[in-house]
């Protein structure tokens, strides 16, 4: 099954890819032995502008058709728990209630939604939908998200998503704006991506120098890892 | 890259809407400050103050980044004014009267980074031996470009421009104007105005700051005739013209041969003397893989493989971490003063 990119399920993925590539293994013998070899992968600028009804239909599909078959006690029933935020935004659509809940819910952005969301809608929530959501509110900091990976003399021991970004200090960070993770997924070469500066790396150059091979086995590996994009 | 202002005038013999005969007209124009002015206005006084309240070692270090400049600057003033004006007299190159009209002005310049660097080192640098008797042109050096591996891109210059002023052939003349106007201006040249350019928050040198902002100008000329240069073979390669075969492939081939020694560039002004100033061997090499892509990848279009750019560093930085610099430099110094002692005697002019 493709993993939702960005998501801790797509980072764990990415580490069993990891574990189970022999070119990375051999290439990155000794990483981290003497230094901190660890990384955060720090996604900025999240599209958090993105609304319910704009994420992939795969995602979004399932929940129009939920939201759309409810019947009209139920609507009334939820209506009566709606937080004002989802009132307000009911009252700049038109049509009868139910078509305005819909409408109101899938033309929120992933920013707004948890100021929208209460149980009783939540319930209605897809279950991949729900998890993903549920990520997005937990994890995104100002537009960005933080993904812990340990790297060790050919393994990769742990990745997390990380809540707190200064719950860790990692030895190296590669930081950059989602299109361009997204493109390194796609299959952009990631020592080119760092070189034009579309991706940034901070941390000592003359320390990754001799790993040039795992380097470009870490991005081939995310290239490979089968995903679908949330955005 | 060039901006095209319709020029006021036209001639018969002149192609003044040629983009070299614009680049000539902006060195005319722009390329003209005058060293010796320089010296008088801003003068040298807080420089030399500055220079004077330095560590040993923060000296050691600009000594060092100033000295690859020295040594730089005489080798392509040089190799400018021979091998590469008669180079752009080449037929398999367009407008060969621009091309030298600019190339004029790019030796001019040459001479006067020169001229800064030498009166510059020699009054406010003035507590070590300038090394004047070295003729990098005739292989030495000082001791510190010597030893490490700058000196080998600087050999490389002069034999591929010689080399490329002998047979006019397209793909010598990319190889030279690779490694002159990409490596040794385009990166060498810019990662060490970067460090100049960060001095001030570490040691205020007013003079050698406000100089740089010339050089760095003229070095934008520079590097956008040898990249303009670069792009005229590039698209008659692409063109399918048969004598120009080869020329992106040698582009790319003279950056792996060059690109281990330009590192030890990095080294030498940073990790050689310990880093006082902290200039940072990390960001300094960073800063040159970001040149790299500009220049080969964007500009010119170039498949640049980056593992083997990183591998190529890898292995030589791994060969000068090795090194008893201080033997290297002891070895290089007395062969300075056997070379001195021959000039002294009469052995040389
Ligand atoms: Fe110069
Ligand atoms: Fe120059």
């Amino acid at each position: 099954m493709a993993e939702w990119f960005p998501s801790r399920e797509w980072l764990h993925t990415y580490r069993a890819a990891l574990n189970n590539n022999e070119t990375y293994r051999e290439a990155s013998e000794g990483w981290g032995v003497d230094f901190d070899g660890d990384f955060v992968f720090e996604i900025t600028d999240i599209p958090t502008e993105t609304t319910i009804a704009d994420l992939p239909e795969d995602l979004s599909g399932e929940f129009r058709e939920n939201l759309e078959s409810l019947s009209d006690e139920h609507v009334d029933e939820l209506l009566t728990d709606a937080p004002s935020a989802l009132e307000e935004r009911m009252g700049e659509q038109d049509g009868d209630d139910h078509e305005r809940l819909v409408a109101a819910v899938l033309s929120t952005s992933i920013s707004d939604i948890p100021e929208v969301t209460f149980s009783a809608l939540r319930e209605e929530y897809p279950a991949d939908l729900d998890n993903l959501l549920d990520q997005l509110e937990q994890y995104l900091n100002d537009g960005t998200i933080y993904a812990y990976i340990d790297l060790y003399d050919g393994e990769c021991l742990e990745t997390t998503v990380l809540q707190d970004p200064e719950a860790r200090d990692p030895g190296f960070a590669i930081i950059g704006p989602y299109p361009h993770w997204k493109d390194l997924l796609e299959g952009a070469d990631v020592m080119e991506s760092i070189f034009s500066e579309d991706l940034e790396l901070d941390g000592s150059t003359t320390t990754i120098l001799p790993y040039s091979e795992a380097a470009q086995e870490l991005g081939d590996t995310a290239g490979r890892v089968d995903d679908r994009y949330l955005f | 890259m060039v901006e095209s202002t319709k020029p006021s005038y036209s001639g018969q013999r002149v192609d003044t809407d040629d983009k070299w005969y614009q680049l000539f007209q902006k060195g005319v124009e722009l390329g003209t400050w005058n060293v010796e002015k320089l010296f008088d206005e801003i003068g040298f006084k807080q420089d030399k103050e500055t220079w004077e309240s330095l560590e040993d070692d923060e000296r050691a270090q600009i000594r060092y980044l100033l000295s690859g400049f020295l040594d730089g600057e005489t080798e392509v003033a040089g190799d400018a004014a021979t091998n590469l004006s008669r180079a752009m007299g080449a037929d398999c190159l367009e407008g060969n009267r621009q091309k030298e009209m600019f190339m004029t002005m790019l030796t001019l310049t040459e001479h006067k980074h020169t001229q800064f660097l030498d009166i510059y080192m020699n009054e406010v640098m003035d507590d070590r031996d300038n090394y004047a008797e070295l003729d990098p042109r005739k292989g030495t050096r000082v001791p510190i470009v010597q030893a490490t591996g700058l000196g080998e891109v600087f050999e490389h210059q002069g034999l591929l421009t010689a080399k490329a002023a002998q047979t006019d052939d397209p793909v010598d003349i990319a190889r030279a104007a690779t490694n002159y106007h990409l490596n040794v201006e385009g990166i060498l040249a810019r990662v060490g105005s970067t460090a100049i350019s960060r001095l001030p928050e570490r040691a205020n040198l007013p003079l050698l700051n406000y100089a740089f902002k010339f050089i760095s100008t003229d070095e934008g000329r520079h590097i956008t005739h040898g990249v303009e240069l670069l792009k005229e073979l590039l698209e008659k390669e692409q063109a399918g013209k048969p004598a120009y075969q080869g020329v992106e492939e040698n582009i790319v081939s003279t950056l792996y041969e060059d690109v281990p020694y330009m590192a030890d560039f990095a080294y030498m002004y940073t990790d050689a003397v310990g880093d006082p100033l902290d200039f940072d061997i990390d960001s300094t090499l960073m800063r040159g893989g970001n040149l790299i892509d500009g220049m080969y990848n964007e500009t010119l279009g170039c498949d640049i493989d980056y593992m083997q750019v990183m591998d190529n560093v890898s292995d030589r930085y791994n060969e000068i971490s090795e090194w008893d610099l201080e033997s290297r430099l002891e070895e290089q110094e007395r062969h300075y003063q056997q070379k001195r002692g021959v000039a002294m005697d009469g052995g040389d002019d």
